[in-house]
């Protein structure tokens, strides 16, 4: 019996010891390639974008794996990935962004839900994450994708511009008469008004958005429309019809497709050629000191007929997450390749992003650790603002598209909204077939 | 040769390498288009047969139509300017004699900058906000010239194809250059000593001489119109139609809408047509040959 028991004892120990000896073993990540998609594009001179290849690549040092950086810049992220995706060659980690467009992949089996990873995971705690960060990316109760960036919409006016025209700065808010009015005054002075173009849908989509979120019913008819597929409903229609009166009053600049697109309307704004600038935080570093100093935030125009006051609420939810190939995850080292630059991004990435102005974290610790009232950049100005009055992000359309077509369509046709080859009416009667074409294929 | 003759296992085996090739890459990719073109397929998924719905879906839709009529328009306009100014420039070139080779050279400088490059030119040039034309337009005290040219529905289509035209006008040059330069210098001179003016000769011995040029011309034309794509795309990213040629609706039917079951659709109709054109001028063509 002693024999037997000494005997199972030394197995166990030598068990054990074989145990700690292998998990103590360092693991080769040598012969591991990791395929990281997103808008870092190799070679570009943006500051913020060479640190953060760097610091992806700091990880791939210190484990020794490859680390392959796929850039796109814009919206052909989108357009890449499905490429990849037809070729049975997807990237192990990608950026993307939420709702409809991501859901493709999701419903074809392509993405590893991420409680996994969060499990994994030094940084990303559950409990730092507001609920609503998780909601585009739900697909069938899990989750699956870990949100980053916040969408902080912003109005903007330039101070010397207003103040060379006569017109007071609108802080407390003002009406779809003032704004025209005021319109009117910066045209007279040979400045455009405002620098929302339409190219691509950018920026008007957001635009749009703002006037329907004034409505009672805007948000939810927005938050829900994957759902309802109702997008010629009352509410968007009346919005519609008031973009229409706004480009009639010349609220919208002359050429509004040379105008569009994120870059040359944040342009048209920092040269001082539009008196108002409406953008987001991704085109703030096209802002410099001089741009900062001289602007504003101001509240949009509040419609006649609007429920909800726009003082205190503006477009922006989450808008990007990282996502996680299933194929990549299955593989452990690459695993532990995937949580460890994850984490690199969620640890350290985000936390300098956030410190300098070029994005706002959504995780809640490290939101915490910036002071923004003190960050002399756009992102600090408009941070302050939000904080000072109170402004809440409102839900976005394109978001809410149940794909990437309707998406594109209803883009698409703000494009030729906002140059006035379409009315309202077939604005609406355009999407909605969209919409009706998406129903059909359900 | 003789060797090669006699042995035809040989023959095949040299020929092997290439047919295989075209037949995969080219005979099998469009049998494959053909095949998706009766398909529904979105990515990431499988493609379901569905028939002719993707055909029968695009003749109900207005911008299909808008594209088509765009398409051919700008082979209308292209063909008449492309031909016409290439012929006059052609000519001119041809009866300069000092500096020739100078203006010749000059002349061919667009066509081997990228059309991506050229597009983005214009694209800044265009720009009704901030743009040179609208400034020059102003400082000529043309005010009421100016326009919005970029986002103008009408005018868009004609702001794409100016730079397409223009890109092109000098390969067209070259070659009808070319082909002047065959005639016998010795028929000019006869025409000339007759008392012939310069057009004279130009309409009566130059063009009748370059017909069959002119015809390969208008082929290249012809296909060049079905496959333009980079102009369109890099100036209005093809989201409204009425700056759009075939092959950017049906790249942007086909990645921006996720339909690559229509966008295949939209792919044979361009091979259908540039097919159907070449062979007419193919046609036409044979009448004139010598």
């Amino acid at each position: 019996m002693k024999k037997t028991l000494s005997l199972f004892l030394a197995i166990t120990l030598l068990l054990g010891l074989l145990g700690v000896v292998a998990s103590a073993e360092t693991k080769d990540y040598s012969g591991v390639t990791i395929r990281l998609a997103n808008h870092d594009t190799p070679g570009s001179t943006s500051p913020e974008v060479i640190i953060e290849i760097a610091r992806f690549q700091e990880v791939a040092d210190r484990m020794g794996f490859t680390l392959q950086i796929e850039g796109v810049s814009g919206d052909e992220l989108r357009n890449k990935i499905k490429v990849d995706a037809a070729a049975n060659n997807m990237p192990d980690l990608f950026k993307f962004w939420n709702g409809g467009v991501m859901m493709d992949y999701v419903a074809a089996g392509l993405i590893q839900p991420i409680d996994d990873y969060i499990a994994l995971s030094q940084f990303v705690k559950e409990e730092n994450y507001p609920d609503s960060a998780w909601l585009n990316t739900l697909y069938e109760g899990k989750r699956y994708g870990i949100p980053y960036q916040q969408g902080i919409g912003t109005f903007l006016a330039n101070k010397e511009i207003f103040d060379e025209c006569g017109v007071a700065i609108p802080s407390e808010g003002w009406s779809l008469d003032e704004f025209l009015a005021a319109c009117k005054v910066f045209r007279e002075n040979g400045y455009q008004p405002t620098n929302v173009g339409s190219l691509g849908g950018n920026p008007s989509h957001f635009f749009y958005g703002e006037f329907v979120c004034q409505y009672a019913d805007g948000n939810e008819l927005t938050a829900n429309l994957s759902q309802h597929l109702q997008f010629d409903n009352p509410t968007f229609r009346k919005a519609a019809e008031y973009m229409e009166v706004m480009r009639l009053g010349g609220a919208f600049p002359d050429d509004v497709a040379a105008a569009g697109d994120w870059t040359p309307s944040a342009v048209m704004y920092a040269e001082g050629k539009s008196a108002m600038g409406y953008t987001f935080g991704w085109t703030f570093s096209n802002f410099d000191q001089e741009v900062v100093d001289r602007t504003v935030c101001i509240p949009l125009p509040k419609l006649p007929d609007a429920d909800r006051d726009p003082l205190h609420f503006i477009q922006g939810t989450v808008n990007d997450n990282y996502m996680i190939t299933k194929k990549a995850w299955e593989d452990p080292l690459k695993r532990d390749c995937i949580v460890a630059l994850l984490d690199q991004f969620f640890g350290v990435i985000e936390l300098e992003a956030a410190r300098t102005g070029v994005r706002v974290p959504v995780d809640k610790s490290v939101l915490a650790q910036v002071d923004y009232a003190s960050n002399p950049s756009m992102m600090g100005k408009v941070m302050a603002y939000r904080v000072k009055v109170g402004v809440e992000g409102s839900p976005m359309i394109w978001m809410s598209c149940p794909d990437t077509k309707t998406q594109f369509d209803f883009q698409a046709y703000l494009d030729e909204l906002w140059a006035g080859s379409i009315t309202p009416d077939t604005f609406m009667l355009k999407t909605q077939d969209s919409f009706d074409e998406y129903k059909e294929g359900l | 040769m003789h060797v090669l003759r006699k042995h035809k296992l040989l023959t095949r085996l040299f020929v092997l390498p290439a047919f295989v090739l075209f037949t995969y890459f080219i005979v099998y990719a469009v049998i494959q288009t053909a095949y998706y073109s009766l398909t529904k397929w979105k990515i990431p998924g499988n493609a379901s047969f569905t028939g002719f719905a993707n055909y029968a879906k695009l003749v109900q839709l207005d911008d299909f139509w808008i594209v088509m009529r765009n398409n051919f328009l700008g082979l209308l306009l292209a063909l008449i300017i492309q031909l016409s100014l290439g012929m006059i420039f052609a000519y001119l070139l041809y009866r300069t004699m000092k500096g020739m080779r100078i203006f010749r050279a000059l002349a061919f400088v667009p066509v081997i900058m990228s059309g991506a490059a050229v597009a983005l030119i214009f694209t800044l040039i265009f720009d009704g906000n901030l743009g040179p034309l609208n400034i020059l337009l102003r400082q000529a005290g043309l005010d009421s010239w100016t326009r919005n040219w970029m986002s103008d529905p009408v005018l868009i289509f004609y702001v794409v194809l100016f730079p397409m035209i223009y890109q092109y006008i000098g390969s067209y040059i070259i070659i009808l250059l070319a082909g002047m330069q065959s005639i016998p210098e010795e028929v000019i001179e006869s025409a000339q000593m007759d008392g012939a003016s310069s057009f004279k000769v130009f309409t009566k011995i130059v063009i009748p001489s370059q017909v069959d040029i002119i015809l390969m011309c208008a082929i290249m034309i012809t296909s060049g119109s079905f496959k333009a794509f980079e102009h369109s795309y890099i100036m209005t990213f093809g989201y409204s139609a009425r700056g759009a040629f075939l092959g950017v609706y049906m790249y942007i039917t086909s990645f921006n809408q996720n339909n690559f079951g229509r966008g295949s659709a939209l792919a044979i109709i361009i091979l259908v047509l540039s097919l159907g054109f070449t062979l007419l001028w193919q046609r036409i063509a044979r009448k004139y040959e010598y």
